[in-house]
């Protein structure tokens, strides 16, 4: 019998605390009644832990696998590494700033304000177990945990998009979710079944080798493999497969929850899913992505050519149909969904480049992994403070459409300042971190060949395209006034949205440097999974029978 | 391994020996049978007892808990069981394993039983 060691269960450390946090919460509400005050805490002090962790163990940490099913070179579970830290870092800190955002909505005159204050407990285990579903979904490669991770992170969130009871909206938001989820995953579940009927094995480095094994027709002189044209059958599995984390990052066509979750859901959630989901989702694709490259080496180019298109144009069509639709919306919530859809096209480019050039052999760290860690740090930071900002202004006016803002630069300066700088960070405008978000992910599309440049038009005719909408909500604030009341925000919100607007110049300017050698830092090792593969194809399937056997 | 061609005509021979099957049973029964229409035979079957009401009443919402409830005890008997299997190999490791798993079970339980959802007859609050 299988039993975990202490280092494996030491590195999973951020894991714990995060299970220990949702446990936490509800001992709490055991011992203190439905308090909404210490349900937060528990959630921010367990959030705060959780990061903490990531932070503290991400420093020269390798490539560490937990929970090996039949010992060493067998299946692993979980995988602890940079990446899987970094990620998990965002979740957590992210989930610390959700709760805050509670916090001060809690003080809002809304009408859903009483059932606010008791369900707290249960909205803040559904996030804290949504986040949990998150970390697990960054830091595997393994089949099962993958769709359980999905799993995880999906069932609490259609709860959470219906969290406010009885409201119309919020129940047609969770319904359209269950059922677009469901099916979602029962694709993923079928492209993972059929992964498993052909190259038997749950892991996806083992699988990425039998990909090699099956297709391998001979070596080149230097030693590298021929490979095969691929099968039909394996890509279609793989594409299948990806469609569950496509759904999470709301790629097009599995994007059509993401409008009506958004305007349904309350606009913690919103704010949410539009960055955690997206950016566990993005985690998992890379990961899985990077590995299958890893291990198929020289001829992934060939072999995983199909893949690599199907994710191309799916990118290309998502920040496409995204910037279009969100041009006739008048309700923020929906207006900034399209937003956020368009975003996760540009960071789903990347993602179609990451095939090694030559870069997994000598271990080197693709472009585009470091692309990515940068642009969902700063798209964090972004659609935080947009989202705060509406947040900020629906508590004070009951109001979420375009209209509520007009004239805000009179009726609440610095809201509408700060919300001025996320609109042009959103945009990709210098000075603001946006703009290098952008510009990294922009120069590793160039410079990974013909696809990679088609896409960097399509981005760039994109951001011009959507210049237009996010300028249309600076010229309500700034030039339509018409006499609307002045508003009053929380003063701790008004704090907040200058952080972010703080942290985004910075980023922009004077920390662009250290953002960009912070983020080769966290994904250099992506590729580095490839080392476990030290053991053949069968004995590793053979352990891994075993085992379950046992 | 098939190549994508015959890979292809085999999953559409599969679809369309699958519809033929069900439609061809269906086909068949209709050709082959008689016709005795009787209203009794358009009634609802319900363990032979006449029905009462439509079939999309709202169900006491209760009962949904009460599911939720037994759900835990029945995860946790089917991770009792296996474990009960190899304890004698897993020794002390194995012991804390399930206590800790079994506690965190325990701790979604006592958070049902203090708030009273284990109670039938429970007061509901208005919002």
């Amino acid at each position: 019998m299988w039993m975990p060691t202490g280092d494996e269960l030491s590195m999973l450390g951020p894991h714990w605390a995060l299970v220990g946090t949702i446990v936490a919460i509800l001992i709490g509400a055991i011992i203190a009644g439905r308090n909404w005050r210490v349900a937060g805490t528990i959630a921010m002090v367990g959030g705060l832990l959780t990061a903490g962790l990531c932070a503290l163990g991400w420093k020269g940490l390798g490539t560490n696998w937990a929970g090996m099913a039949g010992g060493a070179g067998g299946v692993p579970m979980l995988v602890a590494d940079q990446f899987s830290y970094f990620f998990i870092f965002l979740i957590s800190i992210f989930l610390v700033l959700i709760a805050g955002m509670w916090f001060l909505g809690q003080d809002a005159r809304l009408p859903e304000k009483l059932a606010r204050k008791r369900d707290a407990t249960e909205f803040y285990v559904l996030l804290v177990g949504s986040a949990f579903g998150m970390a697990l979904m960054v830091s595997t490669t393994n089949l099962l945990m993958i769709i359980i991770a999905v799993e995880m992170t999906s069932l609490p969130s259609y709860a959470l998009a219906g969290f406010r009871k009885k409201h119309r909206l919020a129940t047609e938001a969770s319904l359209k979710y269950i059922l677009f989820g469901a099916v979602t995953s029962a694709i993923m579940i079928y492209g993972a079944s059929l992964l498993y009927g052909q190259y038997h094995s749950l892991d996806i480095v083992v699988i990425g080798r039998a990909i090699v094994e099956q297709l391998t027709i001979g070596t080149t002189e230097a030693g590298g493999a021929i490979l095969n044209a691929p099968t039909v059958l394996m890509s279609v599995s793989i594409v299948a497969f990806m469609i569950g984390a496509m759904f999470k990052v709301s790629a097009v066509p599995f994007h059509f929850w993401c409008p009506d979750v958004f305007e349904g859901a309350s606009i913690e959630i919103t704010t949410w899913l539009s960055v955690a989901s997206k950016a566990a989702g993005l985690g998992l694709l890379l990961r899985v992505v990077a590995v299958l490259a890893a291990q198929l080496g020289d001829g992934a180019e060939q072999t995983l050519n199909w893949v690599r298109l199907a994710v191309a144009v799916m990118a290309a069509l998502t920040c496409t149909l995204g910037n279009f639709s969100a041009y006739r919306q008048t309700n923020m919530k929906r207006l900034f969904a399209f937003s956020s859809i368009a975003h996760a096209g540009y960071m789903l480019m990347a993602v179609a480049i990451i095939l090694p050039t030559g870069g997994a052999a000598s271990g080197a760290a693709h472009p585009a992994f470091s692309a990515i860690v940068l642009y969902i740090t700063v798209y964090l930071l972004m659609n935080l403070g947009v989202f705060g900002c509406i947040a900020m202004v629906y508590w004070a006016t009951g109001r979420e459409d375009i209209g509520a803002f007009n004239g805000l630069i009179r009726r609440s300066p610095v809201i509408a300042v700060m919300m001025v700088a996320f609109l042009f960070s959103l945009v990709g405008m210098p000075p603001l971190g946006g703009f290098i978000a952008k510009f990294w992910l922009l120069a590793a599309l160039f410079d990974s060949g013909p696809i990679g440049i088609l896409l960097v038009i399509v981005a760039v005719a994109n951001t011009l395209f959507s210049l237009y909408y996010y300028a249309r909500v600076a010229f309500a604030m700034c030039f339509s006034d018409d006499g609307q009341p002045a508003i009053r925000v929380p003063f701790l919100g008004q704090a907040a949205a200058t952080v972010c607007a703080l942290a985004i110049l910075l980023i922009g300017t004077l920390w662009a440097g250290n953002i960009k050698t912070f983020s080769d830092e966290r994904s250099s090792n992506l590729y580095a999974v490839t080392k476990q593969a030290e053991q053949p194809v069968e004995e590793a399937v053979k352990t891994a029978e075993l085992d379950f056997r046992e | 391994m098939p190549d994508g061609g015959s890979l292809v005509i085999g999953l559409l021979l599969f679809m369309v020996a699958g519809v033929a099957i069900a439609l061809g049973a269906l086909i068949l029964g209709r050709v082959v049978r008689r016709r005795l229409p009787h209203p009794e035979k358009d009634a609802t079957y319900e363990c032979g007892e006449p029905t009462i009401g439509t079939c999309f009443p709202q169900f006491d919402l209760r009962f949904y808990v009460v599911a939720l409830v037994f759900l835990i005890f029945d995860i946790e008997i089917a991770l009792f069981y296996p474990w009960a299997v190899v304890y004698k190999e897993g020794g002390v490791a194995a012991l804390w394993d399930m206590l800790f798993f079994f506690s965190v079970i325990v701790v979604g339980f006592l958070y049902l039983w203090r708030f009273g959802y284990l109670n039938w007859v429970r007061a509901t609050p208005k919002d």
